[in-house]
């Protein structure tokens, strides 16, 4: 394993590469102890999850912010306002200034809205929010949004919950090539193969939260996430192989030509 | 289902030919239902919901709760939601021959009081609840003073989660509750057979069969982030009534692409009327009427109420139910306020929210309290 290979986002530095969310698991026990075991040091919280009323459990207090960054994000969010409110809610509170920008204007796909988006995280980095944009795989918006100061994008490879994987391969592809903040797939990564192959295309991390959470045992899958990410990053950084449409003997059939002395 | 868009639901009824639709349900063969129940994807056919409730369903009801819950956890994971309704006012000037508030009736009549409700709100706050439904009979003394929008913004402080079920006004009206702070409209349709509703609903606005459709349309118009529908099982024949129930939500789902419909499937429940319903739906067929809408909309939050008893509700929350009420008084300032006034129907499940909690820890399933944050209201 590569020890030098540390992930940096923003001005903090990171061991993993896997982002966990917090929504869907069975009970907040459950989901400390899959974070614990998915070795993930940032996780996402809906503020709309957030319950200071002191009489339902409070999600904040089943993690550990010592030893995670917790990242709250705005889902729920129709347009940029409502956004910018939960941001500031987020700060507000003391959560954090660091913000997952989310606005999903539709409730079923939950597909991010490209020009609230742009809008939000305009103001949002302008007030020094350390802004992490979910938007669609679109390389352009990608370019747009590092160059307003965002600290990373984050396409998707599959909407939201939808476990299909990297449905967006070819625009991701091109958004790692391009991009020169880290680039994080948020959505639709149902497996750790998916999460590995992610990683494979030098992806600098992948959030997950259905495909842990509602798994039959979400905390060995958080474990197995865990697994997935490291696998795909050092497949990435020791470089994969070429994939040709030929065969390419491991001993070459010419060697007697005298190029092989 | 459609091709292009009606300009009311109304019309798109009158262009559907539901003898042919409940043809599909009555003739439909075992091998039928069981390639309607394995297609898999997001997209249901009216013709294979029609499969999934007919009578087959009673015979495979576990494939179909099976596949219902599979569905439901993974769009909503391990998590059942919880809510609590608050009556505000018993008065009521229609005449619905099945509803305990119907201005024929010989009960006290109490409208609560700003503080009263303010009271009431608090009092369930204080148990957890964070999503109040406000319920209220069609009473035009709400609309006076402006006093339902002061209500609403005032709940909406106590609350991240403000709903209102009272008698549909237009969209003028839930506009100004949105600006109050009104995130949430329920408007049941009780019956979507004409001929019915129309016997049911002697007087009041209500008795507006063709308006009350289209009040659903008012309120998705109004910037409401969620409207719910529904009908009250056993007033009509069920068939006709849960095919035109889907059919009006796939119609508004892609009218109203930014509003989240929710769908809840009341039963009759008697309370201090002589009316006796004649379309009783069983709780298996129940059961299958949630699991085959679960099973055509995949992301639809389905509410059940404290209407239904115990058994009924722990056994739903794992076959598509993903709202449940907790600990429901279903009178007027019934949380402590006034505990003697007498309830638009006689609740079941009797409960405390406590109880409800303890019940879905045990089962594996997370009670949230608070899916919603006030300041996207503001």
């Amino acid at each position: 394993m590569n020890t030098n290979d540390v992930f940096k986002i923003g001005d903090r530095e990171f061991d993993s590469r896997l982002f966990v969310g917090t929504g869907k698991f069975p009970s907040c026990d459950v989901m400390r102890e899959t974070i614990q075991a998915s070795k993930a040091q940032m996780v996402t919280v809906a503020l709309r999850r957030v319950d200071e009323s002191g009489v339902g459990e409070n999600i904040l207090e089943f993690i550990d912010s010592e030893k995670v960054l917790i990242i709250p994000n705005t889902s729920g969010a129709q347009n940029a306002q409502e956004a910018i409110r939960l941001a500031r809610l987020g700060k507000a509170m003391g959560i954090s200034d660091w913000v997952k920008l989310e606005i999903n204007p539709e409730p079923r796909y939950l597909l991010p809205d490209p020009i609230e988006t742009f809008e939000a995280a305009k103001v949002l980095v302008k007030e020094g929010f350390k802004v992490m944009p979910y938007i669609n795989a679109d390389p352009v918006l990608a370019k747009r949004l590092e160059e307003l100061g965002t600290v990373c994008v984050m396409p998707l490879g599959a909407p939201i919950g939808s476990n299909q994987g990297l449905k967006t391969v070819e625009s991701i592809k091109i958004i790692v090539e391009q991009a020169c903040v880290p680039v994080i797939v948020d959505a639709g990564i149902g497996a750790p193969s998916h999460a590995a192959h992610a990683m494979e295309l030098g992806v600098d991390a992948v959030l997950v939260n259905t495909a842990i959470a509602a798994a039959g045992d979400p905390v060995a899958m958080g474990q197995a996430f865990a697994m997935a990410v490291q696998a795909g990053r050092n497949a990435y950084t020791a470089g994969l192989g070429n994939v040709l449409s030929t065969a390419c003997a491991s001993s070459p059939l010419t060697g007697f030509l005298g190029g092989a002395k | 289902m459609m091709s292009t868009m009606a300009e009311s639901f109304n019309d798109v009824l009158a262009a559907t030919d539901l003898d042919r639709l409940e043809r599909i349900v009555n003739e439909c063969t075992e091998q039928e239902f069981l390639s309607a129940l394995s297609r898999t994807g997001n997209k249901t056919s009216i013709e294979d919901f029609c499969r999934l409730i007919s009578l087959w369903g009673n015979k495979h009801i576990e494939a179909m709760a099976r596949k219902s819950n599979m569905i439901t956890r993974h769009r909503f994971g391990k998590v059942v939601n919880l809510y609590a309704p608050v009556y505000i006012s018993s008065y009521c000037n229609c005449n619905c021959v099945y509803c305990g508030f119907s201005y024929k009736k010989k009960i006290e009549r109490k409208r609560l009081t700003m503080d009263e409700i303010i009271r009431e709100v608090k009092l369930i706050k204080s148990r957890g609840v964070q999503h109040v439904l406000l319920v209220a009979g069609t009473d035009p003394g709400l609309l006076n003073d402006d006093f339902i929008f002061k209500v609403i913004n005032e709940c909406h402080r106590l609350v991240p989660s403000v709903s209102i079920e009272v008698e549909p006004f237009n969209v003028d009206v839930y506009s100004k509750m949105v600006d109050h702070g009104l995130d949430g409209l329920v408007i049941y349709q009780e019956t979507y057979n004409r001929e019915i509703y129309e016997k049911l609903h002697l007087a009041g606005e209500k008795k507006n069969y063709f308006g009350r459709i289209d009040k659903l349309e008012q309120g998705a118009r109004s910037g409401l982030r969620r409207v719910g529908l529904g009908v009250l099982l056993g007033l009509a024949p069920w068939k006709k009534d849960l095919i035109s129930l889907a059919m009006n939500l796939e119609y508004l789902i892609k009218k109203y692409w930014k509003v989240l419909f929710t769908v809840s499937l009341p039963r009759f429940q008697p309370a201090g009327v002589d009316f006796n319903p004649e379309h009783c739906v069983d709780d298996t067929t129940f059961t299958q009427l949630i699991c085959a809408l679960r099973i055509a909309f995949h992301d639809t939050p389905f509410y059940l109420s404290t209407r239904e008893n115990r058994e009924l509700r722990d056994g739903l929350v794992h076959c598509g139910v993903t709202h449940l009420s907790a600990g429901s008084k279903t009178a007027p300032g019934g949380y402590g306020v006034s505990v003697d006034a007498e309830g638009q129907f006689d609740t079941d499940d009797t409960r405390s929210t406590e109880e409800i909690v303890a019940m879905l820890k045990a089962s594996g399933l997370d009670p949230v309290w608070k899916d919603w944050e006030g300041v996207l209201n503001d």
